[in-house]
């Protein structure tokens, strides 16, 4: 069937295959009604569209100035679409670019080109892969997104998105990965979360986080594994379980790992707390410092005040204002104003202005400056020294 | 959700039917969700109704027709199953080969 200009509504017969007259393409000033299945073949301009139990598909340039409405339909548009809001039940396929208002579709939305929303709600399955720039996303099932610049993103299972920028929340049931460099207001995912280089505010991840630096961000809240290749700057962290950086690693409050935390580079933090093992090349720790396993460097531990637990193993020089090495603890060199050894530990050089040793300790070397004293069965492999000015230490 | 290749327990297809319709913000309606979830309406029904039953999700009559919406008690199922999941895959450790 061949149209020009309908001054009114159209209401289409099913199966209907449409062509312009003219040059112009179709124009509708009222609502298009389409039942069942439907095909147009040019460009076709609508007041409304409302396409019923079938197939709807458009091959040119579609422009619908009001709602473009498809109640257990499929929608199919091959050319640009320009719509207002548009709610399609089944599914919609966008193979050119695409601009609107509200768009809600209860099963899938795949889009081969650039698509642009206020608001963009889809029950099922969502993939974009131009750029997708608009408002807030929400998806139940898998979202896979190209470049994005939007307001936020909730997706129920799997989200991932090329590149680009989500100013406010996201928040992933499942799994959530963005592949090139990103930045968001914050991130919240309740499995797996994979980001790479960029800025963002909050993170907080259920099981595992990996990332890609450099990377800055807020809070990083982790429940099981942190990784980063690269450097990492952070408000404050907690992970329940490891934490392993292979770069350097800033952090302005406070870090609390359940089990173990190993940087490749230097260490920078307000506070520690390490339930296992802490390993960088140089840890620098404004506040306390407090690791219940063991602390590898090569350059040194420097904190506020240091405290190892019992049978804690500390390999590279340990500097504080207050150091505390609990029962049957190994450490290196130790340098103190105020250094407190428990019993059955073994130290291989202590500096400090007031030492307390406990009973049955093995000291390599001491050296005080206003206080020594030592418990039953202290062995040491060289006579205590005073000393004053004491060494400096490496730190 | 997956993305395809293994099949669904009932735990992942109820966790879906969650997700779908927590997307809706109180308005999810029997075949919206159908499409979203990618299952037949009547067998839907059935996993709605348990649901409802359980208390992860509540219904209200909006404009003569049930709609559903996820209740606090169906958050809290969602943020275990996903962390849960999570732990189950580090486990299996997939990914392993691409952190060496």
């Amino acid at each position: 069937m061949r149209l020009g200009r309908i001054d009114g509504d159209l209401l289409a017969e099913p199966r209907v295959e449409i062509e312009a007259e003219g040059a112009n393409g179709v124009v509708v000033t009222g609502t298009a009604d389409f039942e069942g299945d439907a095909t147009i073949r040019s460009a076709f301009e609508c007041g409304a569209l409302r396409a019923r139990d079938g197939r709807f598909r458009a091959e040119g340039p579609l422009t619908v100035h009001g709602e473009l409405r498809a109640d257990d339909a499929k929608v199919e548009i091959l050319g640009p679409l320009t719509a207002g809001d548009i709610e399609v039940d089944r599914s919609l396929s966008l193979r050119s670019a695409a601009t609107a208002n509200a768009i809600e579709v209860g099963g899938s939305l795949e889009s081969d080109a650039a698509l642009t929303f206020q608001r963009l709600q889809i029950g099922g399955h969502l993939r974009v892969r131009g750029p997708a720039r608009g408002g807030r996303v929400e998806v139940g099932g898998l979202a896979e997104l190209g470049p994005v610049e939007i307001e936020g993103l909730g997706v129920g299972g799997k989200a991932s998105v090329a590149s680009g920028t989500v100013r406010g929340h996201v928040e992933v049931g499942g799994v959530f990965t963005a592949g090139g460099p990103f930045t968001f207001g914050d991130l919240e995912v309740g499995g797996l979360a994979e980001v790479g280089p960029g800025t963002g505010g909050g993170v907080e991840v259920g099981g595992r986080f990996r990332a890609t630096g450099p990377l800055s961000i807020g809070r990083l809240e982790v429940g099981g594994v942190a990784e980063v290749q690269g450097d990492l700057k952070a408000l404050r962290i907690e992970v329940g379980g490891t934490l392993q950086v292979r770069g350097a690693l800033a952090v302005s409050e406070g870090m609390e790992i359940g089990g173990t935390a190993k940087v490749t580079g230097d260490l920078d933090a307000g506070e520690v707390d390490v339930g296992g093992e802490v390993s960088a090349h140089l840890a620098r720790v404004r506040g306390d410092a407090q690791i219940g396993g063991s602390v590898q460097t090569e350059a040194g531990f420097k904190a506020r005040r240091f405290e190892l637990g019992k049978r804690g193993r500390a390999t590279g020089p340990i500097v504080g204002e207050e150091v505390e090495l609990n029962k049957g603890a190994d450490a290196g060199q130790v340098f103190g104003r105020v250094v407190r050894i428990g019993r059955d530990c073994e130290v291989e050089q202590i500096v400090g202005d007031d030492v307390e040793i406990g009973d049955d300790c093995q000291i390599g070397r001491v050296i005080y400056r206003t206080n020594l004293r030592a418990g039953r069965g202290v062995q040491f492999r060289e006579p205590p020294q005073r000393a004053d000015p004491l060494p400096p230490p490496p730190l | 959700m997956s993305a395809t290749t293994r099949r669904r327990e009932p735990t992942d297809l109820l966790a879906e039917i969650l997700e779908v319709v927590k997307r809706h913000q109180g308005n999810a309606r029997v075949t919206r969700i159908s499409y979203g979830a990618g299952m037949p309406v009547d067998r839907l029904r059935v996993s709605l109704d348990r649901l409802t039953a359980l208390g992860l999700l509540k219904v209200e009559e909006i404009d003569g027709r049930p709609a559903y919406d996820i209740t606090a008690r169906g958050q809290e199922f969602l943020t275990t199953y996903w962390r849960m999941k999570a732990f189950t895959d580090m486990f299996e450790d997939r990914d392993r080969a691409r952190w060496p």
